[in-house]
């Protein structure tokens, strides 16, 4: 009698706490099982971990400065300099591994922040629908018909960030792009999950949980929020190799940083007189190529994971 | 169907209209004058107010806004500055190499994103599946700006060729050069929406393969070069045409990196350079121009799905 009881408020969290922890040999086991899975998503992890890797300690790595002049000018690739010099007699593989940081740091903070926001927006118009729902789907169908390109040239060019920079002592090119690499990737998730919420504010716990009076915040983010949440997450993976990019084309068309060492700049920079240095222009390009590539690759393998429905969709 | 295109014209124009004054509103609420960054530093404020006068930026929003729209709406889109020309003389010269070059580049999306997406499908987890694959999944990573500087210098470094650049060539006079001229650009440019449209060619090809009608067909016997051709890609098509509309905003966007590497007098070149003479007409006038060629070819796209899937009814 007391063993039924006790017996029936069991429960999963229960029986899974009650299960020895894995060793760490058949850790590292199932770890290899998913690996061989997916071969494409794990070369895409390794080369983005090698970025990382890269980016936190550029400064170690690269054997010169961003602009430090170690060698006379164009130098092929060679023992001295593995990647050559460029056109100033700058250390060409220094340049691509200081250069990681700007790229992953502008992207990472850029997706997350505009994720964030995409998400918000898009919970607040798929749970309000009527008008609230009209505007902001009208407004983000008018940002998906817009050439991206041409918006973040438009914000980066109209500095919206000379007055409010200074107030608030952060760098004002930093602000700028960020901003709008934010702005260009709010819309997609706007969608995308206004479309999951759609379908998920008919269920059975959002009505348990109307019914006990919670309001409408509160079920939004206690509930409707953390069903989403993995979407959200899934979508931005499979967005960083595309702001990489979009980062990258604003700095080579001159709307970058400013100063420091970026791989959209020093491929503009090659490009510009006479005569050309080959390796000036590849290796930088090289570099976006091979961070986009992982990003896009582990952003795949994340998809069919969590969703197989979605392979290969794009 | 009329009822259909009525509405998704109406939902067009309220789409550009949001974008209007989306970007009237970017380009001028923003801190910092205008007058200013144009007029540089140790301005006076004659000048000043001369540059403001000259930009009706003096008048209140509503009169600037209604200025430009209405100048949009007669065709009368005035000078630009940073030209000495009119502006819808230069868009008449510029148009037909940017319209050559969206229309060349979305030929060579079809021509390379389907058959090879269709062969990736065909013979899936073969070595040529494999390949397009790795070929695609490369060619949505690299960037256009680095692809395009690489033709342009390693045929000049390593062959001493170049193609012709900088003077318009008219297809009409002289096609040869023409083509020697636009060619790479658009071939470039066509790169990533070549390979999304391989991939999704892939996906929806396999996708149509497991269905019924597929079965039948091959059941009824007949070869299966017809069951995939007749009966699976017509069928596998209406997702890929969706996505060819909306690849017309990116290939738009492009067009603005490959006219500046490839020095095409084109309207990117054109919008470029007017954004950074600060001439707001004229960015907005063209960012309009650029979200109407969209609005249209995606009402496009919806309507050649009732040719592609007569299931398909517009009420």
């Amino acid at each position: 009698m007391s063993n039924q009881a006790a017996a029936a408020p069991f429960t999963i969290a229960d029986e899974l706490a009650a299960r020895p922890s894995p060793s760490l040999g058949a850790r590292l086991r199932k770890l290899g099982t998913m690996a061989r899975q997916n071969p494409l998503g794990t070369i895409g992890l390794l080369l983005i971990l090698g970025f990382v890797f890269m980016a936190v300690f550029a400064p170690w790595i690269a054997p010169y400065g961003a602009g430090e002049l170690p060698g006379t000018k164009n130098q092929s690739p060679g023992s001295d300099f593995w990647f050559g010099t460029n056109r100033s007699g700058q250390d060409i593989f220094s340049r691509v591994v200081l250069g990681s940081r700007i790229s992953l740091a502008v992207a990472f903070i850029s997706v997350i922040g505009g994720a964030s926001l995409g998400m918000l927006i898009g919970i607040i118009s798929g749970y309000s629908g009527g008008s609230v729902d009209s505007v902001i789907q009208r407004t983000v169908d008018t940002a998906i018909a817009f050439p991206a390109l041409l918006l973040l040239l438009i914000i980066t060019q109209s500095r919206p960030f000379e007055k409010p920079a200074a107030w608030l002592h952060v760098n004002e090119d930093y602000a700028t792009i960020i901003f709008a690499l934010m702005l260009a990737v709010i819309p997609g998730v706007t969608r995308v999950v206004r479309g999951a919420v759609l379908s998920e504010k008919n269920n059975q716990y959002v009505e348990a949980a109307r019914s006990i009076g919670a309001w409408s915040p509160r079920i939004l983010f206690r509930h409707v929020l953390p069903n989403v949440l993995a979407l959200g997450i899934i979508v931005m993976t499979s967005l960083l190799g595309g702001i990489i990019l979009a980062e990258a084309s604003l700095s080579f068309l001159g709307l970058g940083i400013p100063g420091a060492a970026s791989w959209g700049q020093d491929v503009n920079t090659a490009r510009q007189d006479y005569p050309y240095h080959i390796p000036a222009a590849f290796f930088p390009g090289a570099a976006i190529t091979l961070t986009v590539l992982g990003f896009n690759l582990l952003g795949d393998a994340i998809r069919d994971i969590a969703d197989p429905r979605l392979r290969g969709s794009r | 169907m009329q009822t259909f295109i009525i509405r998704r014209l109406l939902i067009g124009v309220v789409i550009l209209f949001i974008l209007s004054v989306t970007v009237f509103f970017l380009l001028r609420v923003v801190p910092g004058d205008p007058a200013i960054r144009r007029c540089g530093l140790g301005c006076t404020e004659e000048q000043l107010a001369a540059i403001r006068e000259e930009l009706g930026l003096n008048k209140s929003y509503a009169a600037q806004y209604w200025d430009w729209m209405s100048g949009v709406l007669t065709g009368d889109l005035g000078q630009a500055n940073f030209t000495g020309r009119p502006v819808s003389e230069s868009i008449q010269q510029r148009l037909p190499v940017t319209l050559e070059l969206m229309l060349l580049a979305m030929i060579f999306t079809i021509l390379i994103g389907i058959p090879f997406g269709v062969i990736s499908a065909v013979f899936r987890n073969t070595p040529a599946d494999y390949l397009v694959r790795v070929v695609a999944v490369f060619g949505l990573a690299v960037p256009v700006f680095w692809v395009a500087t690489l033709v342009l210098i390693i045929p000049l470094e390593v062959w001493g060729y170049a193609p012709p650049l900088g003077v318009k060539i008219s297809p009409i006079e002289d096609p040869w050069g023409n083509f020697k001229q636009m060619a790479p650009a658009a071939a470039v440019l066509a790169i990533a929406s070549a390979a999304g449209i391989m991939r999704l060619m892939r996906s929806s090809l396999l996708e149509v393969m497991r269905q019924d009608y597929m079965r039948t067909a091959r059941a009824k016997g007949l070869k299966e070069r017809s069951v995939i051709l007749a009966h699976g890609l017509k069928n596998s098509l209406i997702p890929v045409i969706t996505v060819l509309g909306l690849q017309i905003s990116g290939l738009l966007g492009g067009a603005i990196i490959v006219e500046q590497i490839f020095n095409l007098p084109g309207l990117g070149d054109y919008t470029f350079r007017a954004l950074f003479a600060n001439e707001f007409e004229v960015v907005q006038t063209m960012t309009l121009y650029a979200g109407a060629t969209v609005v249209i070819i995606n009402l496009i796209v919806d309507v050649s799905y009732a040719w592609l899937d007569p299931r398909i009814r517009y009420s």
